[in-house]
Order: C-alpha cells, then structure tokens, then sequence
C-alpha cells in the first residue's frame, strides 16, 4: 500500500506547500517510508554562534495532529540551554502553547528563532544555562566552536 | 481507509525515555519493580538501556535487584530489543554463560522495552522456584 493513502489533507497540503515554497534557511522534507516523518536541515541564523552551521533534526506528525503538536529533536550537537544532549528541544509552541492554528513551517521557524534568541532562563540544560547567564561572552565562544566542530555541511 | 501511524524508532524511545524518567509505562503488579534510562545521556541514538527489576514478592527472589544491559538496534521496533541479564539468575530464557535474553514471545511494534521487562519479572515467579546462584553475582 503506498504509505501517503488515507493521510490527512491538511498533511498533504503542509507537505506540498513546504516544497513548493521553501522557507529561507528551511529545508523540510518527508521519509519515502513514512509521510508522517520528515529530514529537516536548518541553516545557523546568521550574527549568531550558529552561523554558518547546518543542523540536522527530524521531525513526526503524531496521529492526532494538528490537535497535538508535532515531535521535533534535533539530531546535531549544539551548545545552547534550550536543547539537550539527546536533541530535545525546549520550546512552548511544542507543548502547552501548542494552537493547531500553528504549522511544520511556523515550528521549524520558531526553532531557527530559538537559535537566535536562546532563553537561559527556561532551559532544558542548567549548566548551559548557568554559563550563559554567568558569562555570555564565552557560552558563546563556546558554541561557535560546536558549530565549527558538529555543525559542518 | 486511513494508512496505520508508524512511530518512527527515534520518537518511540524519546517517549519511553520519558516514560521511564517518570516510572510510568509500567503497568500493575510491576510498577515500582522495574526502572529503566538510556545508559549514556548524550547518547543520541538512543542504542543503550540500562535496566533493573526487583525480583516477584513473597518469592525467593523478592528482595534482590538485578541489573539487566538493553540494546536496541536500528531495527528497533520492527525487532524486540536485545536483553541481557548482568546480575546472574538462573532462568530458562537466559543463557548461563553470557545473560543473553533469548528472544521475548509475542513482540509487536506496540511492545516496549518496559514490555520485556515486566515479562521477565513475571517469568522469574517460575525461576524462583529453581536453585539460584548467591545473591549479586554478575555473568562475566
């Protein structure tokens, strides 16, 4: 059976649209085997520590989207207080700020904002965290150097 | 009709990781009895568990804890998890020179590592009833 039968129309149109206008710095794309995953590839915001970086993360449309938001991780390293060592992201709009008004693009761009705007003040790594709040200089140096070392094309 | 919902590998383990932070995903009569993580916390492959159940009450193995290795391949979970027992328990599913699990009956896409788990725990109320090596002693 192809795996695309029966999939919500809404998840059609989302995916159609992703690739038929690209956001800027968003690449998004579904698995062959499953319409409901997709490869995503971000590109570091630039003036930020992850200019120049491509991040890899992957991204699930559970079965009760839209009323539940998608499930992101990031699968690149990264210095930032908002992501884990295992990728997940700390971000309100994929839990209890969740709107099934929101979209796989306003997600994927909320996550590239994260990137620029990282909050030390909710994050999901307190010793990232404490290193931002202590010293942003250096917590910045220090993802540069993630980027330059994980983030490479 | 509507093609099934694959989870894919990745999202599966991250939620019973979760799950497993939180002691849930375990149903009666084995929750408080078993505990689970991913070995390594940077481990972004989600590969390698760590394990532990206390053995059935009011059986001769009620008051030990065994330690349990869980390795979940790329082909998890099209294919049950890979289990062996560190601590040494003499039971029928379990290879006596290396631990090794052999594979769990009955496995399915909606099976989880808590599954095997509490399978084992509950297989083990029949090895309490056999001679058991002294308590702690590890497969080597």
């Amino acid at each position: 059976m192809d795996p695309t039968t029966g999939l919500p129309r809404r998840i059609v149109k989302e995916t159609q649209r992703l690739q038929a206008e690209p956001v800027a710095g968003i690449q998004c794309e579904p698995f062959p085997e499953n319409p409901r995953h997709f490869k995503v590839v971000l590109s570091g915001p630039s003036e930020t520590p992850y200019e120049g970086g491509v991040f890899h993360l992957e991204l699930f449309l559970p079965a009760d989207y839209p009323m539940a938001p998608p499930k992101v991780r990031m699968l690149t390293k990264l210095y930032h207080p908002n992501f884990d060592l295992i990728g997940r992201i700390c971000l309100d709009i994929l839990k209890d700020k969740w709107s099934p008004a929101l979209q796989i693009r306003t997600v994927l761009l909320s996550i590239q904002a994260l990137l620029s705007t990282p909050e030390p003040d909710d994050p999901l790594d307190p010793k990232i965290a404490e290193h931002w709040k202590r010293d942003r200089e250096d917590a910045e140096e220090t993802a540069r150097e993630y980027t330059r070392k994980y983030a490479v094309p | 009709m509507a093609a099934p919902v694959i989870v894919p590998r990745s999202f599966k383990l991250l939620d019973e990781l979760e799950q497993g932070e939180k002691g849930g995903g375990v149903p009666a009569p084995h929750a408080g009895f078993v505990s689970y993580g991913l070995a390594d916390p940077e481990d972004i492959t989600l590969s390698s568990w760590n394990a532990s159940i206390i053995g059935p009450q009011n059986t001769s193995l009620g008051d030990r804890i065994f330690s349990l290795k869980v390795y979940c391949d790329d082909s998890y979970p099209d294919n049950p998890p890979e289990i062996t027992f560190v601590t040494k328990i003499n039971m029928s599913c379990v290879n006596q020179t290396t631990g090794v699990v052999s594979k769990i009956p009955g496995w399915n896409r909606d099976c989880s590592i808590a599954t095997c788990l509490c399978y084992l725990r509950e297989q083990m109320k029949r090895a309490s009833r056999h001679h058991q090596p002294p308590e702690g002693e590890e497969f080597s």
